[in-house]
């Protein structure tokens, strides 16, 4: 299958090294700002696209794998469908629920696969939170806490947000592990004492009843990235934080900087690698993919949006729940 | 020499209150013990090698001023009945259960002109100290936003009986986080939203929650008051707070200071404290007050508005939108 790659160069990047990690190879790789990808192409060995146009009129690819900012993104996404391409793209796949359907609808209506990135529910670690909840020793849970804070983007822009961006991550984890968001309260500090970064703190009610706290943060100061996942239970309690669960660590010394986010976890197959593996096994008529997940995400997004906006709580809108 | 008698002994703190009176040994004494409960108020006297009464008039008699440990539905009797005697009151926290009491409370205390503490020994805690010196002197620039936590395991006894406690998690473990907030920011919160439930434990009162709390300046915070630790947890909770600022984020964690200790007896890990005291650093500092006749460091008025935004969240959950806090 001719696998052409598209998007950022900071959401490309773990994609890359996934590519190279389980030696699949890309047939064109472009960036989406306009520019060629001399870095992918060195370090795939493939040809550079100049647009998405152009990787799909010269380079006869048959996937498109797409990962771009969401505002930029679903113009994309679109425009590889209505080419019959089949399209693997970021989380998340658009800015809204009502743009998600659109997509899912035209891929359908085009007769191709469109797999929005599940890229969490590959991480080990979360993985591995979830079936210990699963395997139901702990009883049935009643609060979650999940933070994720990253360093600021260098891009930054007024319609970037940190909620559509990062917690997007863990709200789709949330309801991957406990069903649809009923209701959402959400703060963040974007147009309030500083811009400088974003940082918001959100709590959500789920349909099972658990309550969640979500933290995300694009921290103009960050030093290192970290994440967390707390999950309390009836009979116990599952923690994990990145700050506590590191593998290898090096005081000084001659060592590149690890990559940002879960992305640096030191792993043979780290979450990209094992996103990419079951993508492919999809591609080559695997199992389905959770296509339904992504409305609902967003519609849980869009719910913490309004909140942020109104400063009171947001009930989720039904429509888009499965 | 100030005499303290001690007025109650249904919350645990009253042990450790006492044990560091015993420490001030010649600047303050402990009077004796009242406890309407016979029983408890006997053997805590006789641990404490004090008299006990079974009259809260005849201690309050031979006391200077008093520590309250009561039910915490109690803290408003009992306190008027200090303040009538002329007795200065430290009052364990939530200061009262509803605000008539708390109102009625710092009222009487002031009439009489007797000084009110309430007892939030967190903000002694050396790390905690060292954070408000940093925040004062701007460290981490602006504060954006605050995330708490001050999570415990679930206490039961009079915990769980909402006539006594006035409320579960949320009662118990809001204010300490509140007090802090208002400490550092030297701002009030100005609304509320809170989800409350009772998931965890097969109790009639809330054991898990999460406030979301607006503040004066555009500042907001997040606080997570449940009883969501495990029996098997290192030690009986936390409280946990991220302060975002413009130009750095400060952790403090009230509690970090402790070995890890694998005990293979107790078949448990458990984190064991070496921390200095906080409950000694509150004692210390209410009976330096009463020494130098000083203002209160923590005032009624405190333990009134970290009680009104518990009570602002039940009510949140109950209307399931935002409420105001009064101020």
């Amino acid at each position: 299958m001719k696998i052409g790659l598209f998007g950022s160069e900071a959401l490309l990047r773990p994609h890359v090294e996934a590519y190279k990690t389980l030696n699949i190879g890309v047939t064109a790789a472009g960036e989406s700002n306009g520019g060629a990808a001399p870095w992918i192409a060195s370090a795939l060995g493939c040809p550079q696209a100049a647009s998405l146009e152009d990787m799909i009129t010269n380079h006869s690819i048959e996937v498109v794998h797409i990962a771009a900012e969401p505002h930029a993104q679903a113009a994309f996404v679109a425009e590889a469908l209505q080419n019959k391409l089949h399209v693997v793209c970021e989380m998340p796949m658009a800015p809204t629920a009502l743009e998600a359907n659109r997509l899912l609808r035209l891929a359908a209506d085009q007769g191709v696969k469109l797999l929005p990135s599940r890229v969490t529910r590959y991480a080990p670690d979360y993985a591995a939170a979830k079936d210990r909840l699963d395997s139901g020793s702990l009883g049935s849970p009643a609060v979650v806490r999940m933070e994720r804070v990253v360093a600021k983007p260098d891009d930054p822009h007024a319609e970037r947000s940190v909620i559509l961006e990062e917690m997007v991550k863990d709200i789709d984890y949330l309801i991957w592990c406990f069903g649809p968001v009923q209701r959402v309260m959400g703060k963040s500090t974007k147009g309030r004492v500083s811009d400088a970064g974003e940082h918001a703190l959100v709590t959500l009610r789920l349909g099972n009843g658990v309550i969640a706290h979500l933290e995300a943060g694009w921290s103009p100061h960050n030093r290192e990235s970290r994440w967390a996942l707390e999950i309390s239970c009836r009979s116990g309690m599952i923690t994990h934080d990145s700050r506590t669960s590191q593998g290898l660590t090096v005081d000084g010394g001659d060592v590149a900087k690890p990559l940002a986010g879960p992305d640096s976890w030191l792993l043979v197959r780290n979450a990209y690698a094992r996103h990419l593996e079951a993508v492919v096994a999809q591609l080559n008529g695997a199992a389905a993919w959770d296509t339904q997940s992504e409305p609902m995400v967003l519609a849980a997004v869009e719910a913490v949006l309004d909140s942020v906006r109104s400063g009171d709580m947001v009930t989720v809108s039904g429509e888009v729940k499965a | 020499m100030i005499r303290v008698g001690l007025v109650s002994m249904a919350h645990m703190h009253a042990y450790s209150y006492a044990k560091a009176l015993l420490t001030l040994k010649d600047r303050a004494a402990i009077s004796g013990v009242f406890d309407p409960d016979g029983e408890r108020g006997n053997k805590a006297a006789e641990q404490l090698s004090v008299p006990y009464y079974s009259d809260l008039q005849a201690l309050l008699a031979e006391s200077d001023a008093v520590i309250i440990c009561s039910e915490n539905s109690l803290h408003m009797k009992y306190t008027m009945a200090a303040a009538a005697a002329g007795c200065h009151v430290l009052c364990e926290k939530p200061i009262a259960t509803n605000e008539e009491d708390a109102l009625r409370m710092i009222a009487a205390c002031d009439q009489a002109g007797v000084k009110l503490q309430i007892a939030f020994p967190v903000r002694f805690a050396a790390p905690v100290q060292r954070a408000k010196e940093l925040l004062d002197a701007n460290a981490i620039g602006d504060i954006l936003c605050i995330k708490g936590t001050n999570h415990g395991q679930m206490p039961g006894g009079w915990f769980v009986d909402r006539q006594l406690s006035g409320g579960g998690a949320v009662m118990d473990h809001t204010v300490h986080v509140v007090d802090l907030i208002r400490w550092f920011l030297q701002k009030e919160v100005v609304s509320v939203y809170a989800e409350v439930d009772t998931m965890l434990y097969d109790v009639d009162i809330d054991d898990c929650g999460m406030l979301s709390l607006e503040l004066e300046g555009g500042v907001f915070a997040t606080q997570d008051p449940s009883w969501s630790r495990p029996r098997t947890f290192p030690t009986w909770g936390d409280v946990l707070m991220d302060i975002v600022g413009t130009k750095g984020t400060l952790r403090v964690d009230a509690f970090a200071q402790g070995l890890t200790v694998f005990d293979d007896d107790a078949q448990q890990v458990v984190q064991h404290s070496w921390s200095e005291d906080m409950d000694t650093l509150l004692i210390e500092d209410f009976i330096h007050i009463l020494e130098t006749d000083a203002a209160p460091t923590i005032t009624g008025y405190d333990g009134l508005q970290a009680m009104r935004t518990a009570l602002a969240a039940y009510e949140s959950a109950r209307q399931q939108r935002a409420v105001s806090v009064t101020k």
